[in-house]
């Protein structure tokens, strides 16, 4: 092959290359890195055996999740009616703000790994506000992932359901 | 100690800009040494935000006292995670992960001593944060697992930064102070 033919057939594929349409660039972005980043809750509803859905945490709802690049994460829900302690201490909850308390929030952290076939997000719980989860493994699949926008199912919440959940990612 | 070495230098740069007298030279690159000595053998303060960008291992937190004894809050083996992101977002889990599993492996249907013991035993939250101009950070909580935070704007006084460790107090939630230290995770 000559010099001229090296450039008159080069110059037409890092034209091509230039003028990708940026989806298709993004959708070559594996689901780590779409993941990595933080997250706003939106909504997660459980879901009955009959299919029916149940809303647990009420109204505009309060929640983040951060995944880092190097596999950590932490998760937190909580209702947004949660009652103030009137005692203004932590360790000094009523029985019954203890109780709303504890069935209206979530929190865990850990490490996390994802399965880019199967579309799985897979969490290792190192702590947790909920004793139980506190060395559990999780499995959350993923079912759409946008630049902007995260959905996925949760096969085993920790009120014993399956749920789906909605986050958008935070500007 | 950081915020005079950083006050310090504009000034002596000044001078010196002026291209005034040897003398006054001298003043200025000895202000600027001294603001330099002044702010370098102790440990580094966290001047920007960026500073914090990570994720960060919880190493110990302690509860000061009024008496000035020390208790920690979540336990012989507490632990936690903070992440802080470059967008200025940050979240923050502590727990005590002796914390007593709940019987019936239900979030939902705690006893009274389950629920209390679970409050007891940890504390997330998230939000905003921004650092400065007095070298605190201020989060902004958009929630918490404590439901008096949310909502809230707090003031963490960091009491030393290394880079790789980070210590700050706070008026804990459970009364007292809190001493929260910190070490970054690579």
């Amino acid at each position: 092959m000559n010099r001229r033919s090296v450039l008159t057939k080069s110059v037409p594929i890092v034209l091509a290359a230039a003028l990708l349409p940026s989806s298709v660039v993004a959708q070559q972005k594996s689901i780590k890195d779409q993941l990595v980043g933080t997250w706003i809750f939106v909504s997660a509803q459980d879901v009955k055996p009959d299919g029916s859905k149940v809303d647990p945490w009420g109204p505009n709802p309060k929640g983040a999740a951060m995944y880092d690049a190097n596999g950590r994460f932490t998760f937190m829900i909580m209702r947004s009616d949660l009652p103030k302690f009137a005692s203004n201490n932590r360790g000094q909850a009523t029985g019954e703000e203890g109780k709303a308390v504890a069935q209206g929030m979530i929190a865990f952290y850990g490490t996390y790994t994802v399965n880019e076939g199967d579309k799985t997000v897979t969490t290792r719980i190192e702590g947790s506000s909920y004793p139980n989860l506190i060395g559990a493994e999780q499995k959350r699949v993923i079912t759409s992932l946008t630049a902007d926008e995260l959905r996925y199912t949760n096969p085993t919440t920790s009120t014993g359901t399956k749920a789906e959940a909605v986050w958008r990612r935070a500007k | 100690m950081g915020s005079s070495g950083f006050l310090l230098r504009p000034n002596a740069m000044m001078v010196h800009e002026q291209g005034q007298c040897t003398m006054n030279k001298i003043i200025a690159f000895s202000t600027v040494a001294l603001g330099i000595g002044l702010a370098w053998p102790g440990p580094a303060i966290a001047q920007t935000a960026k500073d914090l960008v990570g994720t960060w291992t919880n190493v110990a937190n302690v509860n000061i006292r009024q008496d000035g004894t020390r208790v920690n809050v979540f336990g012989p083996n507490g632990k936690g995670l903070a992440i802080f992101d470059s967008n200025g977002r940050f979240a923050i889990v502590n727990v005590n992960p002796d914390t007593p599993k709940f019987a019936a492996n239900n979030r939902a249907q705690g006893t009274p001593t389950e629920n209390k013991a679970a409050m007891e035993g940890g504390i997330a939250l998230f939000g905003t944060y921004t650092v400065g101009p007095d070298k605190g950070i201020t989060m902004k909580v958009e929630g918490s697992t404590y439901p008096n935070w949310t909502g809230t704007e707090q003031k963490r006084t960091v009491v030393s930064f290394t880079g790789d460790e980070l210590k700050w107090t706070l008026p804990a939630s459970i009364g007292g102070t809190a001493e929260v230290t910190w070490k970054r995770i690579k």
